[in-house]
């Protein structure tokens, strides 16, 4: 083979070497920076670490699939909520049947003894409560309603992951938030 | 006990709003490595072009051994002279038998002369032997007319089968 040409190839195969080990360190600085951020995604839709552990996994194999496109993704931190929003999604079984009752009545045993707000927010029976109001919500009210809980994401970055313009996010988590406490009046009351 | 147990408007969204931000989970420490190391895995795995290239390599070898092995054998069964006079004497089937019986009968002769147990383990398989008796059969086939070429192998495949035959008596 000509002498030119072989320069040429070895040039090339060290091009893409090249590529390819810059490819591997972005990956892992993405990861470092954004595995927690997808895992509270995951965990917002699936409430179970488990599960969410494994939803982390699948988001970070889709991005390593797509790796190329990278470099070209100018808000990461959206792209990724958006891919760990879809594979949480397609992973969250049917929403069993929901029942109120139990951790209505513990709460509001709580706050009958007195505790305050914050002793009663961080109570398990508080977030099992929470949890079922939310699912209980209107399809549109609690897509961006379960996003805002992760703290890391602003409206924008929701706005991104569902696709609606910023201000129908802050619109609908308005009405999210007003609905919400509606029912925590109405089941304590 | 709180008066009249009920919730205000105020201490509703007071609770709503502590709630809300207890409302999040954080993973397992090392999370980040656990994810590092599942698509180091899923490299090794799916590496595609190391994986193109130890498939096609495997492909050729077992490409060139089969013809090695081929061609070693079938030059050893060329120059046995026991091979040759089967060769010799398979020749004879190149003769215009049409009449089936007439060719088992004779094939059967000559089967009973040359031991056909042994002729047979002179080739290391039946395709072998096959693959043999075609090539000396192509020499017939030049030696005589084009219209041979047929009853020969009807011949042939008779012949063989009595072969198997008088092996199972």
């Amino acid at each position: 083979m000509n002498v030119e040409w072989q320069a040429i190839l070895n040039d090339a195969s060290t091009m893409d070497e090249a590529s390819s080990r810059e490819q591997d360190r972005e990956l892992e600085a993405v990861v470092r920076r954004h595995a927690r951020l997808v895992y509270r995604i995951s965990y917002l839709l699936l409430r179970n670490h488990h599960d969410a552990e494994d939803a982390t996994q699948e988001t970070f194999v889709r991005v390593w699939r797509h790796r190329e496109r990278l470099p070209e993704v100018l808000d990461r931190q959206a792209w990724l909520a958006r891919i760990a929003w879809r594979v949480a999604l397609d992973r969250r079984k049917k929403a069993a049947e929901i029942s109120l009752t139990d951790a209505a009545e513990a709460v509001f045993n709580l706050y009958a003894a007195g505790e305050s707000a914050e002793k009663i927010a961080s109570d398990k029976q508080m977030a099992v409560l929470l949890d079922q109001m939310i699912a209980t919500l209107p399809g549109k009210l609690r897509e961006p309603m379960m996003l805002s809980l992760n703290q890391e994401l602003t409206n924008a970055e929701i706005s991104k992951v569902l696709s609606i313009p910023e201000n129908s996010v802050r619109t609908r988590l308005f009405r999210a938030r007003q609905l919400l406490r509606q029912k925590l009046s109405s089941i304590l009351g | 006990m709180r008066e009249g147990k009920r919730l205000d408007e105020k201490f509703a969204e007071e609770l709503l709003d502590a709630a809300l931000i207890n409302h999040g989970a954080e993973p397992m420490a090392g999370l980040e490595e656990r994810v590092l190391e599942n698509l180091r895995r899923q490299s090794r795995v799916a590496h595609p072009v190391l994986w193109r290239l130890t498939s096609a390599m495997i492909a050729a070898a077992a490409v060139v051994l089969l013809f090695a092995i081929d061609h070693l054998i079938y030059h050893r069964i060329a120059s046995n002279p026991e091979v040759a006079e089967i060769s010799k004497s398979d020749n004879l089937r190149g003769l215009h038998h049409t009449d089936q019986a007439t060719v088992q009968e004779k094939a059967g002769e000559k089967i009973g002369s040359l031991k056909p147990a042994k002729s047979l383990t002179a080739y290391s398989s039946r395709r072998q032997y096959l693959v043999f008796n075609s090539k000396s059969q192509h020499k017939d086939i030049r030696q005589n007319s084009g219209l041979q070429v047929d009853e020969v192998r009807i011949s042939e495949i008779k012949l063989d089968d009595i072969v198997i035959g008088s092996n199972d008596h």
